[in-house]
């Protein structure tokens, strides 16, 4: 299940992750004494846990709107995403 | 096997936008022209028609502008005695018109030294509302993606077990379909943690989009997280999901009530 407690007791394989994240992760795996999908197994917990809502919210939304052929709505539904991307995109412009 | 079918609609490789600056400072059009699609502002100035053109053929030129080196990698776009700033935003996957100006070597308010005074004063590169204009501009095109595509792609892939389906939702996500056709018949999903175009990782909140799209009727906390699609291996960049679906495929969308 989408769930912390699923995802941090029963997966045994490492969730992949971007390669350039890869040193990073090394240095956080280090510095807390875990293995690197520990330290991304938590990440995720801790993002879905102070989220949670938020995204169930997303997900009900989306389906309705993809139901009710509403595209509207479904537009307005990606307006949660909105705000995170143009973070990113602001992230990458020089400063 | 993996099967690629065209998806659609979809972004194209990099998105062409100006700067709201550029176009009411340096092109003089009126503030309303900034929330139009600059293909749409063609007509208005011949820079704006030249930077559609020829950005839109390739995204870089062949003359960087050396004033805003190293800090920015500009090229230098000719329009009649006209020179303007473009910068490929590899990044967010936007080529970006920065200035404009009239171009005569030895002037003070020459074009060059005039996009050195931009940057330099903090008004030549994007801002946040430039940045917003083109998300807002892209959604409409993932919201009609996910409600064309993905049903297609669900669908090819529940009359194919064991058959990975690649696609690329409206040109913005990138993903890898299969169902697994035993007593439960699992349906896999690996989403690729890059937001197209560009290189910027993929929030959270897009798989959740996508997964609602791939799984009508399925509550989200009946979705796993699993490390493999199919029982074959995902790539470095994804992350894979899977959810308990009739092999019909069409349990149906979930009522307003039902998920409440």
């Amino acid at each position: 299940m989408l769930q912390e407690g699923y995802l941090m007791t029963t997966k045994s394989k490492p969730i992949r992750i971007f390669a350039q994240d890869d040193h990073a992760l090394e240095a956080v795996a280090r510095l807390q004494r875990q293995s690197r999908a520990q330290v991304i197994h938590a990440a995720l917990a801790e993002y879905l846990l102070n989220h949670r809502e938020e995204l169930s919210r997303l997900y009900a939304e989306t389906q309705q709107a993809l139901a009710a052929g509403d595209m509207d709505r479904l537009v307005r539904a990606t307006e949660t995403t909105r705000d995170a991307e143009v973070d990113a995109i602001m992230a990458t412009i020089p400063s | 096997m993996a099967y690629t079918v065209p998806t659609t609609p979809a972004e194209p490789a990099w998105t062409l936008s100006a700067t709201c600056r550029c176009l009411t400072e340096d092109l003089g059009l009126a503030p309303e022209a900034c929330q139009r699609p600059i293909a749409d502002l063609t007509g208005a100035h011949q820079v704006i028609a030249d930077f559609v053109k020829k950005r839109g053929e390739y995204p870089i030129g062949n003359e960087t502008i050396k004033a805003l080196l190293p800090r920015v990698v500009a090229y230098a776009l000719h329009s009649g005695r006209f020179r303007a700033a473009t910068w490929h935003h590899e990044a967010a996957g936007i080529v970006w018109l920065l200035a404009a100006r009239w171009h005569e070597q030895g002037r003070a308010d020459d074009a060059y030294p005039y996009f050195e005074h931009l940057l330099r004063t903090g008004q030549l590169l994007p801002t946040r509302t430039d940045a917003a204009r083109v998300v807002d501009q892209r959604r409409p095109t993932f919201a009609h993606a996910l409600y064309l595509d993905v049903p297609r792609m669900r669908r090819w892939a529940l009359d194919h077990p064991g058959n990975i389906q690649e696609g690329v939702i409206g040109g913005r996500v990138r993903v890898r379909v299969a169902f697994e056709n035993g007593t439960d018949g699992l349906l896999y999903v690996a989403i690729t943690r890059r937001l197209l175009p560009g290189t910027l990782p993929l929030p959270l909140a897009w798989d959740i989009q996508v997964l609602a799209a791939f799984f009508p009727g399925l509550p989200l906390e009946d979705i796993d997280y699993i490390d493999h699609i199919a029982g074959h291996a995902l790539a470095n960049d994804e992350v894979g999901y899977c959810g308990l679906v009739q092999r019909d495929g069409e349990a149906g969308f979930p009522t307003a009530d039902a998920q409440t």
